[in-house]
């Protein structure tokens, strides 16, 4: 990194344009300025015409486009107030100059008529953009309609999602505290009370368990209810809405929506409250399906989770499944399959695994899930991801390949 | 501690029939009282001199400037490309946590210190400050408050829970190790110094000014530092408590910010903005007051709207505590709260507008010498001008939801704190050198200095406008490539450069003008006010004679009247003219005696941190031992060094002793008390 960075910046300190910059008369640095102005002005309207995948400005649905419609005009408003304010110091630099060193100009000290105007006027044009604003702050806050509910927690460093089960639409989430079982082993050796933390939910119904891409439907209303299981942790989505914290304790409250054009579209998101060591691994996808397609993937997640039959991988996966049921794994990951019913344990620390090999992404979103990296995951967690929860031994090669094909089948 | 004040007239002080007086400088104290003297370490060690101890304020803030902007380019060299590997994630989180602890507690309000103390007493004609000793013992609560957050770096890493350390990620169960601890308890010694401070500063305000200079003849200067004192006083018990029940939490296992155990983690986050919204206006109101030095000097006019500049300052003195909840948009309280919240941020843009719109009128029909001081002004206004329009698009609740924790608010904070209060301070630094070195910084190097700075600040922080628009999070260790950050953010890393080269010729400016014979001439800028009326450097007395004062810009109206046809200004006396006054025997005037007790007991205080953070009970007692017995050494140490013979009243000026005499008399103009 360093001799990359280094040369460039000694040859840019010597470039032509720099020294001109630096020697140029007074009244042409103004000049200067404007160009300097104007082509980072160009750059920065360039900017929102872009499509990047977290682009605030380039919104997919009504609640992110309602936030753009705000903030368009008041950056104009900025802009122009910028402007303005520019020119009058420029004009002041460019005109006057003291002559020579007996130039004494008039004392003023003061114009009230003056002092009213740029009080008053400023206040004026900030309660038109306070109307807007107060407004849309409660359009955005109102209960919608109709809306499919969706829980959301919030883990260092990965988001985990609960659906209603098909055909229900609202959850009556309840927090209830429960002890961090990574603390109950301390707190044991410290002869101390395990520190206590909002931890699940317990849900009214049976739901649907899974993690780091949320699904949603094209064009209808979603409210999200967020929750965090341990730190503070912020849920975002540029593209669909603003951004909500998920707080231990706390149920906070989301709407968002697609445009019903966008099924079959990916956007993206990320935590953006640091939350941690990973924080900067905390991200997700958001899948904007088709109605049909929706309720397609929300039945095949509601079931066991579909097993390769007949493919010369069988034996390798029955391998791989064995060493998952016999090993440690279940404590903190739940699998839903006939096999794990009969453990009896319901691991809920890590992500719902039933369906893991339907997912594009784990580890918090940010890797493909494919053998490569699975297999560099398993090796090492921490080192694919730095301070990783995920504890685990360490593996052979074999037992790495036969429970990537097992984690893979897992569709 | 006792102060004498002087009588009205600008005699030398008498000592008074106070009981003080009295006792003879051996009957009391465990300590003598060291001999005065100008040179040496222990000198330096046991000031209680304002200038001298704002001077080890503006060098010990410059080199926390260095610590703290190589932390800074750490990570921008980490993040110039996708995926950087420069820096862990842990030592990434490490450097930005204390990137912006060093920056805010360790650069910019002590180096504000730093002008509060050396021209707050000038500014108002007195000879010292309210309380001499209470001055040392805030110096040296920051500086070992500042090597005592540094320690961590060898006794288990540094602080990594971001500069505003959002429980629950503080508590212990997520942040184990002792990182979180240093930065709690540092943060509380520098609170200590800070607090002390502030009283000393207003009390000075209040108490000392000289004989006329009302509240509305103030320097602006001295007013903003009033204004931010009254921050300062109020903000920094908020904080206090704060990290209080942070410690109580990590330490004895309470459960302030458990959601566990039904506490509430939202608190810590209403505490710690309560306090830091207060504190970003105690970050840019000193600089507020310099530039709004700098600009009448340079355009050779008065202040446009001078009492409006005031209230302005006032008012967003007051108006700063209603809004500290537009730090947490997105945390969820609650439609009403929010849109009081954002309409009161929106307001407090008011009296900051009517501020650049003064100093553009201030500007306007001047006749503007650009020095580099002037240039760093001018600068600051250009510069706050964004800041200060985007942060009225903060404003707009439902807008903030999408910018808030993105590197638009990087961009906004950098603006203004960047852009903003440092661009001011180095305005002063270019402004007041020949009055604390008596000699003149040199002027092309500082033209380059502000170009650099000027250019590097805009490449660096004008792009992350852009990148947070497109959805650039802050406090993230690497990104992804396909997230299209990739150009910007190498732009960035360049603009920081050129930040870091801007202060190498900074450095080299300083060095080469502390190498050059040259004297300043003593009225260089043709200054406008009080403390530009004595010597470059002044006396350790400051005036021989305590200037009384007629008008708001007293200097300039000693130098130019109105000629009564034109109504226009024509020069009198020179500056030399002026100043001519009759020399006094320095031995008749009684400055405050150096002390050892502010050092130890602001050196208790690192002692009992360490105590508290291992857990090691002897020592925390032993700390509070060093703490507490150096204050009763304090209150009973003698009122002179040994030697003085100011025991009686007379002074028949035997000092053989290289000493400057010395007593109680904490050498006071009065008249306004």
């Amino acid at each position: 990194m360093l001799p990359d960075v280094i040369p460039s910046l000694s040859n840019f300190a010597h470039q032509p344009v720099m020294r001109k910059a630096l020697s140029v008369a007074p009244h042409r640095r103004s000049r200067v300025l404007s160009a300097f102005l104007f082509t980072s002005l160009v750059a920065f309207l360039s900017s929102c015409a872009s499509k990047d995948p977290q682009d605030s400005f380039a919104p997919e649905g009504p609640y992110a486009r309602d936030i753009k419609k705000l903030a368009i005009p008041v950056f104009i408003i900025a802009l122009i107030i910028g402007v303005f304010v520019y020119l009058l110091i420029g004009y002041c630099i460019a005109k006057f100059r003291r002559i020579d060193d007996d130039h004494v100009p008039k004392q003023v000290h003061g114009n009230a008529a003056a002092e009213l105007t740029w009080t008053i006027l400023p206040a004026m044009i900030l309660v038109a953009v306070g109307v807007f604003s107060v407004g849309a702050v409660f359009a955005q806050a109102k209960e919608p309609d109709n809306a499919y509910n969706i829980t959301v927690i919030g883990h260092q460093w990965w988001w985990e999602y609960q659906y209603p089960q098909v055909g229900e639409s609202t959850l009556t989430p309840r927090l209830v505290t429960k002890a961090d079982p990574r603390d109950i082993e301390a707190a044991e050796e410290e002869n101390r009370e395990p520190r206590m933390l909002a931890k699940q939910l317990e849900q009214a119904g049976p739901v649907i368990v899974t993690a780091n891409e949320l699904h949603i439907p094209a064009g209808r209303n979603i409210r999200l209810q967020i929750l965090s299981h341990d730190v503070m942790h912020n849920y975002w989505v540029p593209r669909l809405a603003g951004k909500i914290y998920a707080i231990p304790g706390k149920i906070n409250k989301l709407t968002m929506n697609s445009d019903p054009e966008d099924a079959g579209k990916t956007v993206y998101g990320q935590c953006a409250e640091f939350c941690g060591t990973s924080h900067a691994n905390m991200r997700f996808k958001v899948v904007i399906d088709s109605p049909e397609d929706f309720n397609r993937w929300l039945a095949k997640q509601a079931g066991p989770a579909l097993k390769a039959t007949g493919t010369p991988e069988t034996s390798l996966i029955a391998k791989g499944e064995q060493q998952f049921v016999n090993s440690s794994c279940m404590t903190c990951h739940y699998l839903e399959s006939d096999k794990m019913n009969d453990q009896g344990i319901v691991g809920k620390i890590g992500p719902n695994l039933t369906h893991v090999g339907s997912r594009g992404t784990f580890a918090g979103g940010i890797a493909e899930l494919n053998e490569k990296n699975l297999s560099a995951w398993l090796r090492n967690p921490q080192k694919f991801k730095p301070g990783s929860r995920m504890v685990i031994g360490k593996l052979s090669p074999e037992e790495i390949e036969s429970l990537v094909a097992y984690i893979q089948s897992l569709k | 501690m006792a102060i004498v004040l002087e009588p009205p007239s600008s005699s030398p002080a008498l000592p008074t029939s106070s009981g003080v007086d009295r006792v003879k400088p051996a009957d009391a104290g465990a300590l003598r009282r060291p001999v005065e003297s100008e040179t040496g370490f222990l000198s330096w060690v046991t000031t209680v001199d304002h200038k001298r101890l704002g001077i080890l304020y503006g060098i010990a803030s410059l080199i926390f400037f260095v610590i703290g902007g190589v932390e800074a380019l750490l990570i921008r060299l980490q993040l110039a490309a996708p995926n950087g590997t420069v820096l862990t994630a842990d030592v990434y989180n490490q450097m930005f946590t204390m990137h912006g602890t060093t920056m805010v507690f360790l650069v910019v309000m002590p180096l504000s210190a730093a002008f509060f103390n050396y021209f707050l007493p000038l500014q108002l004609g007195a000879r010292d400050v309210a309380f001499p000793r209470m001055n040392a013992f805030s110096w040296w609560c920051y500086f070992f408050g500042g090597i005592f957050i540094y320690s961590s770096m060898f006794l288990g890493g540094m602080p990594n829970g971001g500069w505003f350390g959002y429980a629950p990620n503080t508590s212990i169960t997520f942040s184990p190790g002792h990182n979180i601890d240093f930065w709690i308890v540092g943060l509380q010694i520098l609170g200590i110094g800070s607090t002390v401070s502030a009283v000393n500063f207003i009390v000075t305000i209040i108490n000392m000014r000289a004989p006329g200079m009302t509240f509305f003849r103030m320097p602006i200067f001295t007013w903003m530092t009033f204004v931010s004192s009254f921050l300062m006083l109020f903000a920094m018990p908020i904080i206090t408590v704060a990290l209080f029940l942070l410690m109580f939490d990590r330490t004895f296992g309470a459960n302030f910010f458990n959601a566990g155990a039904g506490g509430d983690p939202v608190l810590w986050q209403h505490l710690f903005w309560l306090f830091g919204h207060p504190e970003v206006y105690i970050l840019i109101l000193p600089a507020m007051g310099i530039v709004s030095e700098v600009l009448p000097t340079f355009s050779r006019k008065p202040l446009f709207g001078y009492p409006v500049v005031v209230f302005s300052g006032i008012a967003i003195g007051f108006m700063g505590w209603g809004v500290w909840a537009h730090h947490m948009f997105a945390v969820g309280l609650g439609p009403v709260a929010v849109a009081a919240f954002g309409v009161s941020t929106m307001f407090i843009a008011v009296p900051t507008g009517v501020k650049i719109f003064n100093w553009t009128a201030t500007l306007w029909g001047g006749a503007i010498k650009f020095t580099t001081a002037m240039c760093f002004s001018v600068g600051f206004i250009t510069t706050f001008v964004v800041g200060g329009l985007s942060g009225v698009t903060h404003s707009l609740v439902a807008s903030d939801t999408q910018q808030t924790d993105t590197y638009y608010i990087v961009a906004h904070f950098h603006y203004v704190l960047f852009g903003g209060a440092l661009m001011g301070l180095f305005s002063g630094f270019y402004y007041w050198w020949p009055k604390i070195f008596g000699k003149l910084l040199n002027e092309k190097l500082g033209k380059v200095h502000f170009w650099l700075m000027f250019i590097g600040m805009h490449m660096t922080f004008g792009p992350m406008h852009i990148v947070g628009l497109r959805g650039q999070p802050r406090r993230m260790y690497r990104y992804d490539e396909g997230m299209n950050f990739d150009f910007w953010n190498m732009f960035e890393t360049v603009g920081s450069f050129v930040i870091a080269v801007s202060l190498l010729v900074f450095f080299v400016n300083i060095v080469k003008t502390t190498r050059n014979p040259e004297k300043s001439p003593r009225d260089p800028w043709d200054a406008r006010t009080v403390e530009w009326m004595t010597e470059n450097p002044p006396k350790p007395h400051n005036f021989d004679h305590i200037p009384v004062i007629h008008e708001l810009d007293e200097f300039w109206h000693r130098k130019y009247e109105e000629d009564p046809e034109t109504h226009l200004m024509r020069r009198v006396a020179t500056a030399e003219q002026v100043l001519a006054a009759d020399p006094v025997d320095p031995k008749t005037i009684h400055m405050p005696s150096p002390s050892y007790w502010p050092l130890l007991a602001g050196f208790g205080l690192p002692i009992s941190g360490y105590g508290l953070i291992f857990q090691a009970w002897p020592l925390l007692g032993i700390g509070l031992i060093v703490v507490f017995g150096s204050l009763i050494g304090w209150a009973i140490e003698p009122s002179a060094a040994p030697h003085d013979d100011h025991g009686d009243d007379h002074h028949d000026g035997h000092g053989i002793s290289p000493a400057a005499p010395s007593a109680v008399v904490a050498a006071i103009g009065t008249g306004a008390h």
